[in-house]
């Protein structure tokens, strides 16, 4: 299957600061891409590299085309909410279905009033007079009601409650998602998204830590509860990262056989949450 | 380019500027027919003033005794000269139509002004830029619409109000005038000749070509107001005040001229010629003297145009 997204060598600096440290980045068709990573880590840059908002350097292809240089024609295959109070003040919400309508080839009037129909939104009302989860509301309809390949959510949850949050992920993957499309989204939230994400990317002072399919995930990493009796036998396994828990130890080993984990203590598959914890901060010793 | 993506943008241009562009030109020509409707209502109850047809000469009563001719209150006089002259009736709505066109123009030069000012500035500081930008609609087209907006769009509804403007003064002079005997074959002859319509289209005209002549000016503001980090006002104003102390300094105390003073000082040459020459004498066709000015003035604001487009492309990251 064709690369959606093809990065190879991605660099982009800002003065003396390196956002962007050579990035490889492949992104198939049809998968849902977690990228993770703390403030300042370059999500956002990457981001806006693909979305072409940023010129990087390096060799950079989307659905084909250079994002910086064709950015109008990939438009017409991508769609983006890069923050969630970026919609105009002063529109009516009619006025925004008529604006997307008409500039647009692939948006669908009857799809993102089907999706308002399920929301409070008033098509008379002015953007300033919604509240944040409504304009998220309004925001995501316009955008779900595009028929694009690549769906592209930098922190769309953010700031929030944890009821639009939920509801916004139900409608993305009950409404949208289908195995044609592609959704690239980046968020502190990690535990709410690692249920729907197919793969995942952590990246932290521009270079990327990690990119592994989500189902690759318990064949790589393993996080094991240990007590304080076989902690050097642990040790000597070499975890990527410790940390002290009620009673023992939790250790978080990669590319370690199981079979020799598992006669030291409790196996399991780590959450997101904590291998990110585990990548950003590496620490081998207690 | 995609005629429908052109004509939502201009919708959104009005949508999001219609303070400007729509409501305050109908507030002001409203409150000038108000207020003139109501002086040509007042002075007409007020005066009494007959004129009927007697032996194919007007003869002028008030309150059934005769009037003194030439003398008394203006409506007296505006209804004597409308029933013996054929073509007052449409001068008096010409008149009233170049007053309101007179008010518009100032009001819109500040709001265009206003307009082209902001209008690169304002979603780049307030991030609405990041939502247009998610859109496949090109800078170019963008900014190109923005230009329209100040050499089409305004000019055309300074057309409409001006024809709105002339209707309403055309229908209430017919019923003061029949209703003080002025004969209807007197009104309707005065307008004709269609004055009273090709005028406002003529105006329509003169302004684009005087809005074409200000494309340096424009270009200018466009190039501003993309350029700006905060105040596209202050950028706009400083760079040539600061470019002519620089001259003036130079030449001064060096006796070496940049020249940016004399080029100044051509270019209001030239808007000043092409009001006395074209626009004052109502010609329609351009003047081969005139030629080059225009040129160059398009050439130039164009210059500025296509600097501003390459700022939103390429100056700034969002």
């Amino acid at each position: 299957m064709d690369a959606i997204i093809h990065a190879q060598g991605i660099r982009k600096t800002y003065g003396k600061k390196i956002a962007l440290d050579n990035i490889d980045l492949t992104i198939p068709a049809g998968r849902i891409v977690g990228l993770i990573g703390p403030n300042g880590a370059g999500k956002t840059t990457l981001l806006k590299g693909i979305l072409g908002l940023a010129q990087v350097d390096g060799s950079l292809h989307v659905l084909g085309l250079n994002p910086f240089t064709e950015r109008v024609k990939l438009l017409e295959d991508v769609s983006f909410i890069a923050d969630t109070a970026i919609l105009p003040r002063w529109i009516k919400v009619s006025e925004a279905l008529d604006y997307v309508e008409g500039v647009h080839p692939k948006f669908s009037r009857e799809k993102a009033m089907g999706f308002l129909a399920k929301t409070n939104i008033a098509l008379n009302s002015k953007v300033k007079a919604l509240s944040k989860g409504m304009v998220t509301q309004l925001h995501l309809a316009l955008i779900m009601a595009i028929d694009s390949k690549l769906l592209v959510l930098d922190e769309p949850t953010l700031g929030l409650d944890i009821i639009f949050r939920k509801r916004f992920y139900e409608s993305l993957l009950n409404d949208y998602y289908d195995a044609k499309k592609t959704i690239f989204i980046t968020t502190h939230q990690v535990e709410e998204i690692e249920g729907i994400l197919t793969d995942l990317i952590f990246i932290n002072n521009g270079k990327i830590l990690l990119e592994l399919p989500m189902e690759d995930l318990p064949n790589k990493f393993s996080e094991l509860q240990v007590d304080a009796a076989n902690k050097e036998g642990a040790l000597a396994l070499k975890p990527i990262h410790i940390r002290t828990t009620l009673g023992g130890y939790s250790m978080v080993f990669e590319d370690v056989d199981m079979e020799k984990l598992q006669v030291l203590g409790k196996v399991s598959t780590p959450s997101v949450a904590d291998l990110f914890v585990a990548k950003m901060q590496p620490s081998t010793s207690i | 380019m995609n005629t429908t993506k052109i004509i939502t943008q201009i919708k959104r241009e009005l949508w999001e500027n219609k303070g400007g562009f729509i409501y305050t030109p109908l507030i002001i020509t409203g409150l000038y027919l108000f207020i003139g409707l109501g002086v040509i209502i007042y002075f007409s109850e007020s005066i009494g003033a007959h004129h009927s047809v007697q032996d194919s000469a007007l003869k002028i009563e008030c309150n059934g005794n005769p009037c003194v001719n030439g003398g008394g209150p203006e409506l007296f006089n505006a209804v004597t000269s409308v029933g013996s002259s054929p073509d007052a009736f449409g001068e008096i709505i010409l008149g009233a139509m170049y007053v309101n066109c007179a008010l518009l123009s100032v009001v819109l030069s500040i709001a265009l002004t206003t307009y082209i000012l902001r209008c690169l500035f304002d979603d780049r500081k307030n991030n609405e830029i990041l939502f247009w930008r998610s859109m496949p609609v090109s800078e170019t087209t963008n900014v190109l619409v923005k230009l329209g907006m100040q050499l089409l769009v305004a000019p055309f509804i300074v057309l409409l109000i001006n024809e709105l403007v002339t209707v309403a003064y055309f229908v209430a002079g017919l019923i003061v005038f029949a209703s003080h005997g002025v004969p209807l074959s007197y009104l309707l002859a005065s307008v004709a000749n269609g004055k009273v319509i090709y005028i406002p289209l003529q105006i329509c005209y003169e302004n684009i070509f005087g809005l074409l002549m200000l494309m340096p000016v424009i270009g200018y503001f466009l190039f501003s107001s993309a350029l700006a980090k905060k105040s596209p006002f202050l950028t706009s104003a400083l760079i040539p005040v600061i470019l002519i102390i620089v001259d003036a300094m130079l030449n001064k105390f060096l006796g070496v001229q940049l020249g940016i003073i004399h080029v100044l000082g051509w270019y209001g040459q030239a808007l000043i010629n092409v009001k006395d020459t074209y626009i004052l004498q109502h010609a329609l066709v351009l003047d081969s003297s005139m030629l080059l000015p225009f040129v160059v003035c398009i050439s130039i604001g164009s210059l500025f145009v296509s600097g501003a487009i390459w700022l939103r492309n390429n100056r700034y990251e969002i």
